[in-house]
């Protein structure tokens, strides 16, 4: 399983530099002049040229790329806002968990109401209870979470005053701040894990082996949850992998709504200023949170499939044999 | 199955209910704690005092640093941090003296070095392009410094007052960042708290290095606390009113206060003019059919039926233009509106099309941020009722600001422009010596720039000047003031507005008013 573990993460190196260099690319031909964003229309030549100069963007592409990808994995260095002029690494400590914390909280909702909404829809094929569970799924997928979120917060920030319409606070009880986001977000979500687990969970209860379970008198409750769950559950945590992806790349209108000063404006905002080194950096560790995520998805398989568990254990015991034999 | 279906739902709502019991009680920053909570739009990115011109006017700029002077509700610069002034016979050279007792929130003394020591480093960073129109500067003695322009153009001298903040060397020297997080000023607030465009605070300082009631009423710090709140998304301006995280809101837009001018109980709301309006100006590139027919420009300017625009726009919250520039520009003249100014008519449009060299096909490029592309559909419709082809093209800030100097990516470009003076926004758009540096709607126009250059001197500021520019520009459709939006200062009733203090380019200062129940 260790062997499993440092494989994926060595994956992890290629995918971190060549979002990288994809994103540093991506800046350098982007139309639009960050100089002139900086010093205004009204700039004189002399000014623009200078500050070109400054930010280095009067060196050639790859003298910019190496010198960049040195800063960033030889000197941890990801340098400061051309804008703002504050660290980004600063930045990244109070946003990326604010982003985090949010992702999260929407993907748990979502799948936690999700599953279980799928697993009854399956399991009461062709009744009321599936009808139901569809229906629910086909209104979390159909309504934008811009809306939703807007009517969330007239009912229980402005009417009911429940909850915060907006912004952040500290601690345990800022956590307050990120119920109506998480709402507002995870419909869709929810919709997706809904249908993915009716859908697998159909497949699997027609499967052999289940038959045979129940031939053999095992519970309902143990063949649901022992045999079909367990097996049903590869693709629903492929799914969750790249749901959490969407909810971090995602998170920028529902941080505009909410007033959360989450990653998704701080790299949106950059984009529209063309603040190169925070775009990039921001890009580079949302990238890495997103690998991590795949990466957990992934040991979490190994968990649940045994196949998968296997391929590597077998592996490791042929080693052993050679070096046994040797 | 079911009971594990139930225990994660449980679970789930187990949680939902322990956070929402821990948010029972709403925000925890309710009227009635002390501080005026005020909702902008879109805030500080950074605390540097090396800032461009984008949000100079905001009045949070009066609360975080102090600067020489500042342009008072009546258009005046007034003194601040500076004692006195004297100008040269050429009006080149000023001498400015500083008051002796200036002491910012960390005790470091200011003297006529620091603010030699700001101007260098604002000519360096460029960020403002005010600075580049200095020639020279000295220190003189130690509260009293001189500084020498390259021209003695009108406004000049007043911006770089307004611009020049105090500040200490010394402390901007030890700051890591510049200040970007966390800065030391001289001015009577200090910021307590910052989280960059989000929301920051600011509070009295009891150790003010002057005596606030020296100080005019627009820059005098009444309010003990004041904090902002950037709320990015209109409609949520609305819900954070109606839970109390916001008190007031200035410079708000008609569709972020329509539904509070709908409830009067619960919310003021304070008119007033906005101070850029919104403009159609013509490319000046040789390939753009408007740039040398003016029959076509005076064509277009007829077929735009302003009144549908500030209805469609602004809910019929707006007024007509009778200038390129609203009445708020120094220089304007009240006798313009009584002037005949592209009176909405198709029929006068129409023969103006037939007399020109349009060919019936063109389509023409109408450049607008996204910010104002319903404009620019009401004008399409408009135009093509005449029988002009106009499409739409919007594309997003950045590359706005790249397409907009270059006339040949577009025909006609609607903007909203800012200044104090006439001349800044004439110098910018149609001066024909910055045609191939400046902006897309500059041309080749020397008998236009000759008027133009007339008027930028402290000397020619005349009227006889400015009505010549304006009847060139106006006769040639050189460009269109379309109309001026509203603006609108809100705050809810649950404060009492005891003293208004107007500023110069808002309604209402909010730290400088005086409220109970805050």
């Amino acid at each position: 399983m260790g062997r499993y573990i440092l494989k994926r993460i060595l994956w992890m190196i290629p995918i971190i530099l060549g979002v990288t260099v994809l994103v540093f690319t991506m800046m350098t031909i982007c139309p639009g002049d960050p100089a002139t964003i900086i010093l205004g229309s009204l700039a004189t030549e002399e000014s623009l040229a200078a500050k070109r100069v400054e930010l280095g963007l009067d060196q050639p592409y790859l003298t910019r790329l190496v010198k960049y990808l040195s800063d960033v994995y030889l000197h941890f260095n990801l340098g400061s806002s051309w804008i703002s002029k504050i660290s980004i690494v600063s930045e990244l400590k109070v946003r990326l968990p604010r982003t985090l914390v949010l992702s999260l909280f929407t993907t748990a909702l979502s799948f936690g109401l999700g599953i279980p909404f799928g697993i009854s829809a399956a399991k009461n094929q062709g009744k009321w209870q599936d009808s139901l569970c569809m229906v629910i799924a086909m209104i979390g997928s159909s309504m934008p979470n811009f809306w939703l979120a807007m009517m969330l917060v007239l009912l229980f920030a402005v009417k009911l005053k429940w909850l915060p319409a907006l912004g952040i606070g500290a601690g345990l009880a800022g956590l307050k701040y990120y119920i109506l986001p998480a709402f507002s977000n995870f419909a869709t979500g929810m919709a997706s894990a809904a249908r993915q687990t009716r859908s697998s969970m159909l497949d699997v209860i027609r499967s052999d082996y289940i038959t045979t379970a129940r031939a053999k008198g095992v519970p309902e409750k143990s063949v649901i949850n022992k045999h079909a769950l367990k097996n049903a559950l590869i693709p629903i945590v492929t799914l969750m992998g790249t749901a959490f992806g969407n909810m971090l790349g995602g998170a920028l209108i529902i941080e505009t709504i909410f007033s959360i000063p989450g990653m998704g404006t701080y790299v949106i905002g950059a984009v529209g200023n063309r603040d190169y080194p925070v775009v990039q950096a921001g890009t580079i560790f949302l990238a890495i949170v997103f690998s991590i995520f795949m990466l957990l998805v992934d040991i979490v398989y190994a968990m649940i499939d045994p196949r998968i568990k296997a391929l590597y254990t077998a592996g490791s015991k042929k080693k052993v044999k050679k070096e046994a034999k040797a | 199955m079911k009971k594990l279906a139930s225990r994660i739902l449980a679970a789930i709502l187990i949680a939902t209910l322990s956070l929402s019991l821990i948010a029972c009680g709403g925000n925890g920053e309710q009227t009635g704690d002390g501080v005026l909570d005020c909702a902008v739009t879109s805030g500080l990115t950074s605390l540097t005092p090396f800032v461009s011109n984008g949000g100079r006017d905001a009045f949070y700029w009066k609360m975080t640093y102090e600067s020489l002077g500042y342009m008072n509700y009546n258009k005046e610069l007034t003194p601040w941090v500076a004692k006195e002034w004297s100008v040269s016979d050429d009006n080149l050279t000023y001498t400015v003296t500083i008051h002796d007792n200036v002491y910012d929130s960390a005790g470091n003394h200011i003297t006529a070095s620091d603010i030699c020591w700001f101007i260098g480093e604002a000519v360096n960073q460029a960020l403002k392009p005010v600075f580049n129109k200095l020639e020279s500067w000295e220190q003189v003695d130690e509260y009293t410094f001189s500084m020498t322009l390259k021209s003695n153009m009108i406004g000049v001298f007043e911006y770089l007052m307004e611009d020049i903040f105090v500040v200490s060397e010394a402390a901007y020297k030890a700051s890591p960042d510049g200040f970007a997080t966390e800065c030391v000023s001289t001015n009577q607030y200090k910021i307590t708290e910052f989280v960059a465009s989000s929301d920051w605070k600011y509070e009295l300082r009891e150790d003010y290095w002057g005596n606030p009631e020296d100080l005019c009423e627009e820059i005098r710090g009444i309010v003990p606390a004041v904090k902002f709140h950037v709320i990015a998304e209109a409609s949520q301006v609305t819900a954070a009113f109606a839970t109390d995280l916001v008190d007031y809101m200035d410079g708000a837009t008609i569709n972020i206060v329509s539904e509070m001018l709908n409830n009067p109980d619960d919310y003021t709301v304070l008119q007033y003019e906005g101070h850029q309006g919104y403009q159609l100006f013509f490319s000046g590139y040789e390939t753009s059919p408007v740039a040398d027919d003016v029959k076509l420009r005076q064509a277009i300017c007829y077929a735009i039926d302003n009144q549908a625009l500030i209805d469609g726009y602004c809910q019929g919250l707006g007024s007509m233009l009778y200038d390129v520039c609203p009445s708020f520009y120094k220089g304007y003249q009240t006798s313009w509106e009584s002037e005949e100014y592209y009176t909405f008519n198709q029929e006068k449009a129409k023969e103006l099309v037939a007399e020109s060299n349009y060919d019936g096909t063109t389509s023409m490029k109408i450049l607008v941020g996204q910010w104002g592309s319903r404009v620019a559909e009401i004008i399409v419709n408009e135009l093509a009722a005449v029988g002009i082809k106009a499409e739409v093209f919007s594309p997003e800030a950045a590359l706005l600001m790249a397409i907009r100097l270059d006339g040949s990516n577009y025909d006609m470009f609607i903007n909203t422009i800012g200044g104090t003076y006439l001349p800044d926004h004439w110098s910018i758009r149609y001066d024909p010596n910055a045609y191939a540096t400046g902006d897309g709607t500059s041309r080749h126009d020397y008998v236009l720039g000759e008027l133009l250059y007339k008027t930028w001197t402290v000397e020619g500021f005349t009227t006889e000047n400015i009505n010549e520019v304006h009847n060139y520009l106006k006769d040639n459709a050189i460009a269109y003031g379309l109309f001026n939006q509203n603006n609108f200062c809100v705050y809810s009733n649950k404060l009492t507005l005891e003293k208004e203090v107007d500023g110069f380019t808002h309604k209402c200062y909010p730290f400088a008013s005086t409220w109970s129940g805050i």
